[in-house]
């Protein structure tokens, strides 16, 4: 027969046809179809033919074609009732066995819990500004200036910085101004509140970022003078239930502010935090400043830019830097400026000091960190899982015997130790999550992390469930693939004796876990170390029993003489000065000219104005000349300058040189020792101080020790009968101090946490191998003793295995503690070294730890009666 | 009655004992068409054939390889002697049937 090219009948509806019909009648069904189907196509078109072919298989599907699973005399296992019977023996065995069972669930679910609330917090952080529309094009321009010792890096930028970008750049939409403003009174009626996080935005500010309104219009809102935009909660705050919008908040008794919008509460996850925004063209410079609005010195004010959406940030960017060099030019200094996307402002800007109030910043290797945590003590757990389960089974060999004699499979004893390990470790999810429910609290206020309800998991129950799934199978194939090798006859025997491969496998379980351990114990001590070290260095200036007291300008500019001299009545209070600043990261700075430079030829100096009674208050050392005296009225036009200052300039004589600085020719009259008054990260910078030219805001107050509480009584009784209604505002010095080691703490106290779960788990897993492996041992004990054997000895013969792996786990852990330690005390300047009592101190504290957890089953096995093991053979 | 015969399944036996041994499936499917001027789907013949079977009425038996219908065998049906005595009777009662009608009745058409 001629051989024609036929074309083919739908392949799925065949397939579809041959999987629902029977044997008996598939292949002559299929072939009429086919037959019928070639016709149709010659007649009525393929696509026809095709349609029809579908409808015919479709239609075919009844009681006579349908496949009946009795008819075929294949065997059919019944897997329901096998899994029913596997679920049913585990639930026995975890029974059987409480406590074992129980440490596994436990361990396994501190694991889960741990890796949850790691993956929750850093997900957090990893989330912060992204809600903003336009994140993608927005970025903020900083300022870095580099000299030759080194570069500074501020987040804070000039005013007159984002008016010449946006008259001078193209490729920018749209250009904003921040400038923090300090604390100041809003009243309405009578109710006065003495507020900070404020800012003061450019009236674009809205529209580049997307905090939310309520009311008000955000195009407009930040338009005009004196308007202002309140958070929800601030609307409550001074207006209760009535409607704020178009009332009015008197600033500072003398102007009144129209409220023209109300926010929703701000994302918690924003760079960014405030209470109020005012329209920027309400700010007034302060009195006294020396420099104004088109000043390209004075770095107080954050500057964010909205990119075109195709513009090129670093053509931009080189446009800014040449922008900034037309304006201003420093001497040894060249200022570049960088543009910093939105979205790695909270975690990238680790080296930016000058960062300004209510900017909340991140740590990115904080979360690395974290991370890495999170999956070894995840590790940790599921290596001891799989250790305890294959202790807890080795008293199956009876069972795993019989079920070989019976007719199983390798396989399906395989299976049967999966299901286990999975349904064990589904009990742990839940038991995790009841720890997580219960721990909130705790993380909440201990550890400032914050746990989204339970609700909020829901959508992470599907990638759960897969994650539990995959970790029970993972650690459950150990177990049965030990278990299922078993001989029959030497399983029904109930002798049990793994391999020397099973040890060594087990045993470098072991070792990991232990190298694990290690790690976080020693991590946990260097990080307590540095954070003491930071503690307890000497930062150039006592920060004891000097209390620090926000005053209003206004009442600094009137009552300050006053409250110094019934303050310094006291016997307990030993010195009271004036400051702009105390230590704690903030500063301001200014250009400096030495006299007779070029007015372009300018050294950015920090600066702290303060009065006479500094120097003796704080302890800083003096290096040459004197500090501000009362004999000497001209010393507010004085200036005195730390080491580092005097280095950069290149000062031989300093006391005597003119330096034109805060606009005023002003004359050295003295040097100090440098003093930390930035954090530890970074380098002390130059500096100077001169007396207070403004109204600072800070009233420092040396006492004495002991009864602190008593003094603080005394002070605040004087400030209520001299200053009146405004709030007694009064911190530690040495707490502001601490403020600027947040992170640390934070991250010093979550890897404590969790390095000391990651010991309990380890221990866990290691008592179950000494179970384990005791039992194995129990008749060379028996035979020992009878031989006469001493309890010291037999204790040594069976933790002796142990020591060996503790000691084998320190030689691996040593480097890696000595890199990963010395990367992360690479982020401070000031930082402690790691010296050999740490790796001892961990293993030694490793080594007794895991001593106790083994000796509860050696002493045991040590003790027992050689008869009862011996008996049987 | 002793054999219940439906009308569809009254055809298809018929269709049977006429293409004697060479009926199958497709081949009554068109018979049908052809001859009675009827649209049938041949799921349904097919259908009407297997219940045939279990009454007991056809036999089938499976055919040579073909050359067509990429090499598939066709199930062929027989009638069986319980069919054609089905046949048969149903044929009696319509006859008893026809009988019946006086003659004008039908002369009057």
């Amino acid at each position: 027969m001629r051989k024609t090219f036929h074309p083919v009948p739908p392949k799925w509806a065949d397939r579809f046809f041959k999987w629902y019909c029977c044997e008996r009648l598939c292949e002559t069904i299929l072939g009429d179809l086919h037959e019928n189907y070639l016709e149709k196509i010659e007649k009525q078109g393929p696509l026809k033919a095709r349609l029809d072919y579908w409808i015919d298989v479709l239609r075919f599907i009844n009681r006579h074609t349908l496949k009946r699973e009795k008819k075929t005399n294949r065997y059919h296992s019944n897997n329901s009732a096998m899994i029913r019977n596997y679920l049913l023996i585990t639930v026995r065995n975890l029974v059987r066995n409480k406590s074992y069972a129980s440490i596994n669930i436990f361990g396994l679910a501190v694991g889960l819990a741990s890796c949850l609330i790691i993956f929750f917090y850093v997900r957090m952080e990893l989330s912060f500004d992204q809600f903003h529309e336009n994140q993608e094009q927005i970025y903020r321009v900083t300022n870095t200036f580099e000299r030759s010792s080194g570069s500074i890096f501020w987040a804070r930028t000039p005013p007159a910085l984002a008016p010449g970008i946006r008259n001078n750049i193209s490729g920018i939409e749209k250009v904003t101004r921040l400038r923090y403003a300090d604390d100041h009174t809003y009243s309405v009626g009578d109710r006065i509140f003495n507020q900070g996080n404020v800012f003061y935005a450019d009236s674009v500010f809205l529209r580049i970022f997307d905090f939310k309104l309520i009311s008000g219009d955000r195009s407009t809102a930040l338009n005009n003078p004196n308007a202002i935009v309140i958070t929800e909660d601030m609307a409550t705050k001074y207006f209760g239930s009535e409607d704020p919008m178009g009332k009015v908040i008197t600033f500072d008794n003398d102007r009144s502010l129209l409220v023209t919008g109300i926010l929703e509460p701000l994302p918690s996850n924003s760079h960014i935090t405030f209470d109020m925004l005012i329209s920027f063209e309400t700010f007034r410079v302060p009195d006294g400043y020396l420099a104004d609005l088109n000043s390209w010195s004075w770095a107080g004010f954050h500057t964010y830019a909205l990119l075109s959406p195709h513009a090129d940030p670093n053509s931009i960017n080189d446009q800014i830097v040449a922008l900034y060099n037309a304006n201003i030019n420093r001497a040894n200094i060249k200022t570049i400026t960088e543009l910093q996307p939105l979205r790695s402002i909270y975690l990238g800007s680790g080296k930016y000091t000058n960062v300004g109030e209510s900017i909340r910043n991140g740590n990115r290797s904080t979360i690395y960190g974290l991370s890495v945590v999170a999956i070894l003590i995840l590790v940790i757990a599921g290596f001891n899982f799989m250790n305890l389960s294959t202790a807890l089974s080795l008293g199956r060999g009876k069972e795993i015997g019989i079920r070989k004699v019976l007719g199983a499979a390798k396989g399906k004893i395989v299976l049967q130790f999966l299901v286990e390990s999975v349904v064990v470790c589904f009990m742990s999810l839940l038991v995790a999550f009841m720890l997580i429910f219960f721990s909130r609290s705790y993380f909440r206020e201990q550890l400032g992390v914050e746990l989204p309800a339970l609700s909020e998991y829901i959508f992470l129950v599907p990638l759960l469930v897969g994650a539990t799934f995959i970790i029970g199978i993972l650690s459950g194939s150990y177990p049965s693939a030990i278990l299922s090798g078993f001989s029959p006859i030497a399983a029904l025997r109930g002798n049990l004796k793994t391999g020397k491969t099973g040890a060594a496998f087990r045993s470098g379980l072991m070792v990991f876990q232990f190298v694990i351990s290690l790690m976080l114990i020693a991590g946990s001590i260097v990080i307590v170390s540095q954070m003491d070290f930071v503690r307890n260095k000497y930062l150039g200036f006592d920060k004891e029993n000097i209390l620090q007291i926000k005053v209003l300008r206004e009442d600094m500019a009137r009552h300050y003489t006053s409250l110094k001299n019934r303050f310094e009545q006291h016997s307990q209070v030993i010195n009271v000065a004036m400051s702009n600043h105390s230590f704690d990261g903030g500063s301001s700075s200014g250009p400096a000219n030495l006299a007779g430079a070029r007015e372009d030829q300018a050294y950015q100096l920090a600066y702290y104005q303060t009065d006479h009674d500094f120097l003796d208050l704080t302890g800083i050392e003096l290096v040459e000349g004197r500090f501000f005296s009362k004999d000497f009225p001209s010393d507010s036009t004085a200036m005195i300058l730390n080491e580092t200052a005097v280095g950069l300039m290149g000062l031989e004589q300093p006391v005597g040189t003119k330096i034109n600085f805060t606009r005023a020719e002003r004359s050295v009259i003295g040097v100090v020792k440098d003093f930390h008054f930035n954090s530890l990260h970074t380098d002390i910078a130059p500096m100077a101080i001169v007396m207070p030219f403004t109204n600072t805001e800070l009233m420092l107050v040396k006492v004495a020790p002991g009864n602190i509480s008593e003094t603080l009584s005394l002070l605040e009784s004087d400030w209520k009968s001299i200053v009146g209604a405004s709030p007694f505002d009064v911190t530690f010095l040495e707490d502001g101090i601490q403020q600027m080691y947040e992170q640390e703490q934070k991250l010093a106290s979550l890897i404590n946490l969790f390095s000391a779960l990651a010991v309990i788990l380890a221990c866990l897993g290691l008592y179950g191998l000494v179970t384990f492996s005791v039992q194995s041992k129990l008749k060379e004990v028996g035979i020992r003793k009878v031989l006469g054997a001493s309890l010291r000895g037999l204790l040594l013969v069976l933790s002796r295995q142990f020591v060996i792996l503790i000691l084998l786990a320190n030689m691996v852990a040593w480097p890696l503690i000595y890199y990963l330690g010395n990367l992360w005390l690479g982020n401070f300047a000031y930082r402690i070294n790691l010296q050999w009592w740490i790796y001892v101190a961990s293993g030694l504290a490793l080594l007794v730890i895991a001593l106790v957890t083994i000796s509860h089953q050696t002493v045991k096995a040590a003790l027992t009666n050689p008869v009862k093991v011996l008996r049987n053979e | 009655m002793k054999h219940a015969l439906g009308e569809f399944e009254e055809i298809v036996l018929l269709l049977v004992a006429a293409q004697h041994d060479q009926a199958y499936g497709l081949s009554i499917t068109k018979a049908i068409e052809e001859k009675l001027d009827r649209s049938v789907t041949m799921s349904s013949v097919h259908t009407a054939l297997y219940r045939l079977e279990e009454k007991g009425f056809v036999q089938s038996r499976v055919g040579g390889a073909t050359s067509e219908r990429g090499g598939r065998r066709k199930r062929f049906f027989v009638i069986t002697a319980l069919g054609k005595s089905a046949l048969t009777e149903s044929k009696e009662a319509r006859n008893q049937l026809w009988n019946m009608i006086p003659e004008f009745v039908l002369k009057n058409i």
